[in-house]
């Protein structure tokens, strides 16, 4: 059994596992930076550390969200969290409704599994290729 | 009458107060010539009677005297009575020795009857005092005759000064001395005798002196004197009247230096009464000698009277006759002139216009004829130029004269048809007027209906007003009740602000709750009582966020109902307004309709006016076109007139082309 929390980008559904959510923020100002990709929104102040916003959303389709929840990730290095719509749940699920991607799928994308809850086929976020997504858009900055 | 007989006529009309005015002065010469002949006709006449007055005296002295010569002067005085009847018969009726002419001067006792009888008394008278009374008596006579003979001889009334003062002496001063003479020669010795009788031969000097010498010498000196001035000077008044006159000065004054000698007592009767009868002598020479001389300036004086009536007459005569010289040439250069003019007419009114006048005058010599002849040439130029044109345009009207005839033809037809058309007219006119009137009877009718349509929309009108006043009221409570859900909107607004914070509040529980839930998960097994917690309190957020939408999806169905509710409103608001509207445009639909209908009203009784008005004048029009008719029925008379008209206008033109025709142009 393992714990994921359910959010959307916009209409979209998406999965993280629930270990890898520290909190949920809401209203936060956000800190523009400069020389960053476009899907690096900037940092908010999270009692008193910096943290960097990543807008998935800008990531993965090319379109800014338009939001201000946070769901910040729980890191030993950087902090950093991603800019989401909406939290909609933290659910519980067996193995049977986690489906991992292969590697080769896996490795084309910025997602580790699919959920199937209620019927709805949801994509698992891959924090570690963001984060060197992260890193390798960075360096190229 | 001819232009030469006219200027005889001119001529004797001049001649004629010529003739008159010489007549005149032939008359007047004549007249003057009749006066001095009168005045030799009373010098003729007194010839006689001076040499009576001289005879008779020395007569009745002789008889007192006894002397010889008494018979031959008394056979003298008898011829001398018989000269004076050959005189009287010749002259006497001339100077007015009649019963008339004497009759008219109280004179009828100066005839020579008388003369005689009185004559032949004194001579058959032996008493001397008797003879001396019919010696008095008979040279009162003689000296009244004389005086008459003066009056009625022109003698006193001569011209000339010469003559006149001839005239004084031998009328007048000579006479009237001589009678003074007798006077004294008859009562000198009487006076003399008599007591203060010196004092009237004093006065007999002095009259004799002052009024006979004195007059008759100075007289006698200003004829003389006054000769040369008169019809030149006379050869014989000088060297004749001196010595006469001479002769008369030295016996009278002897006979006045006697008389002033007897006057104061030197002198004596004798001497007196011998020069008074010198003085007498001399003075009936200078008498006849003055006569003479008179008769001789009198007789010239008519000479020159007859010379000049000669002259006048050969003068007039011969102006005349110089005038009329020169009339004839007048006449004939006129006469030539006007048969050569009269020549051309001749010619010219034969038709033949060729000849022109030409003056064979020097150009000074030119007068009014040669001017008309070139006015004549000039006229003729040009109305040779005039009927060559009117040949030309006689032509033209002959042509246009044909195509005249045959359009009065065409025209007559023409009329013939527009007669027949106006009368198709005048039916039609009756038709209409027909229809006129009964559609005079239809708007009465609709007259009638049109007040019943305006008494209708009257009332509609009223309708109406009422209609808008309710209308008013609606709108009014319809904005009541807008305004009242926008106030309910305003307060569920409200309520969604309480409701939104609630659900901001329950979404913040949430995350609280997921953070819980997160944190109670990352606890691990010590934190699975606060995960059932968390989650509860998430179930309890999420009931909360649900029963808040519910909330709002409730405030939303109520806003939008209170949206539809007050877009109704406003929709039934702007319906109202429509309506409103609509009424205010049929209020002033009706307003318009009910001025029409005052106007149809007014228009429909205007129209029955002009319709009757029409009728009236559609009776009047059919009147005329009727008239009309009779005219175009007269046009068509006329044209058919015009026709033949023109057929006479094409014969006329031909006339005056064949008169045309008669001329000879070149």
């Amino acid at each position: 059994m393992e714990k994921f929390v359910l959010f959307t980008l916009g209409e979209r559904w998406f999965a993280l596992p629930g270990d890898r959510v520290q909190e949920i923020v809401l209203d936060h100002q956000i800190y523009s930076l400069p020389f960053v990709p476009p899907w690096v929104r900037g940092l908010i102040n999270r009692h008193g550390e910096p943290c960097t916003v990543l807008d998935l959303q800008a990531l993965l389709f090319q379109e800014e969200l338009k939001a201000r929840r946070f769901l910040v990730i729980r890191t030993e290095g950087d902090r950093y969290c991603f800019l989401i719509s909406e939290v909609l749940s933290i659910v519980t699920l067996s193995e049977e409704d986690c489906h991992k991607l292969t590697a080769e799928a896996a490795n084309e994308g910025y997602f580790s599994a699919m959920l199937t809850w209620n019927g709805r086929d949801i994509p698992v976020v891959d924090c570690e290729k963001i984060s060197t997504r992260q890193e390798k858009d960075l360096a190229q900055q | 009458m001819s232009i030469p007989r006219k200027l005889t006529l001119i001529t004797l009309a001049f001649i004629l107060p010529v003739s008159v005015m010489i007549f005149l002065i032939v008359s007047g010469i004549n007249d003057s010539i009749q006066f001095s002949r009168f005045e030799t006709y009373g010098n003729r006449y007194q010839r006689p009677l001076m040499a009576l007055l001289r005879d008779i005296p020395l007569y009745s002295l002789a008889v007192d005297e006894e002397s010889e010569s008494a018979s031959a002067l008394a056979q003298q005085i008898s011829s001398t009575l018989q000269s004076l009847d050959l005189v009287d018969k010749e002259i006497g009726a001339n100077l007015q020795f009649t019963s008339e002419g004497l009759g008219k001067r109280g004179r009828t006792h100066l005839t020579i009857a008388n003369l005689r009888s009185t004559w032949e008394r004194l001579v058959n008278t032996r008493i001397s005092s008797q003879r001396n009374k019919e010696l008095v008596s008979i040279m009162d006579l003689i000296r009244g005759m004389i005086i008459h003979a003066g009056d009625t001889s022109n003698l006193i009334l001569d011209p000339d000064l010469d003559s006149y003062y001839l005239m004084d002496v031998t009328l007048l001063a000579l006479p009237q001395s001589i009678f003074r003479r007798h006077e004294i020669a008859r009562e000198l010795s009487q006076v003399y005798a008599s007591q203060n009788g010196t004092m009237k031969i004093h006065v007999w000097r002095a009259l004799a002196e002052e009024s006979d010498f004195k007059r008759v010498t100075t007289s006698m000196q200003t004829a003389l004197n006054e000769d040369p001035n008169f019809y030149g000077l006379s050869s014989t008044l000088l060297p004749n009247i001196t010595p006469s006159l001479e002769d008369y000065r030295k016996a009278e004054e002897s006979f006045l230096n006697e008389l002033a000698k007897l006057a104061t007592g030197s002198g004596s009767v004798t001497r007196v009464l011998s020069s008074c009868a010198e003085s007498q002598r001399s003075s009936f020479v200078l008498w006849n000698t003055t006569v003479s001389e008179l008769d001789q300036l009198l007789n010239t004086r008519i000479a020159d009277y007859k010379s000049r009536r000669i002259n006048s007459l050969l003068l007039t005569a011969l102006s005349l006759a110089v005038a009329l010289f020169l009339v004839f040439f007048i006449q004939r250069g006129i006469s030539r002139s006007l048969s050569s003019f009269m020549a051309m007419f001749r010619i010219a009114g034969s038709g033949d216009l060729t000849p022109r006048y030409s003056s064979s005058a020097k150009s000074a010599l030119r007068d009014e004829i040669d001017a008309m002849g070139e006015i004549y040439n000039s006229f003729i130029g040009s109305y040779v130029s005039d009927l060559t044109q009117l040949r030309t345009i006689m032509d033209t009207i002959r042509s246009l004269i044909q195509g005249l005839a045959a359009s009065s033809q065409e025209t007559s037809a023409t009329s013939s048809e527009q007669a027949a058309a106006v009368k198709e007219i005048v039916s039609t006119m009756e038709d209409v007027d027909s229809l006129s009137k009964s559609i005079e009877k239809r708007i009465r009718e609709i007259t009638t209906i049109s007040e019943n349509t305006h008494a209708v929309v009257r009332g509609g009108f009223d309708r109406v007003q009422d209609t808008l006043g309710k209308m008013n009221e609606i709108n009014q409570a319809n904005q009541t009740t807008i305004e009242g859900i926008r106030f309910l909107s305003e307060k569920i607004e409200n309520i969604w602000d309480i409701v939104n914070m609630i659900n901001g509040i329950a979404d913040q529980t949430r995350i609280i709750a997921f953070n819980a839930e997160l944190e109670a998960s990352a606890a691990g097994e010590a934190g699975r009582n606060f995960q059932i917690v968390a989650t509860e309190i998430r179930r309890l957020a999420d009931s909360t966020v649900r029963s808040t939408g519910e909330i709002k999806d409730r405030i939303t169905e109520i806003q939008k109902s209170s949206d539809r509710l007050i877009l109704t409103s406003e929709t039934g608001t702007e319906k109202i307004r429509e309506g409103n509207r609509l009424t205010s445009e049929i209020r002033e639909l009706f307003d318009t309709i009910l001025t029409s209908a005052d106007t149809s009203s007014d228009s429909t009784r205007q129209i029955g006016k002009s319709i009757n008005q029409q009728v009236v004048t559609f009776e009047q029009i059919l009147i005329a076109i009727r008239q009309i008719s009779e005219g175009v029925d007269h046009i068509a008379t006329a044209i058919r007139g015009t026709a033949s008209a023109s057929d006479d206008l094409r014969s006329i033109s031909d006339r005056i082309a064949g008169i045309l025709k008669k001329y000879t142009l070149s």
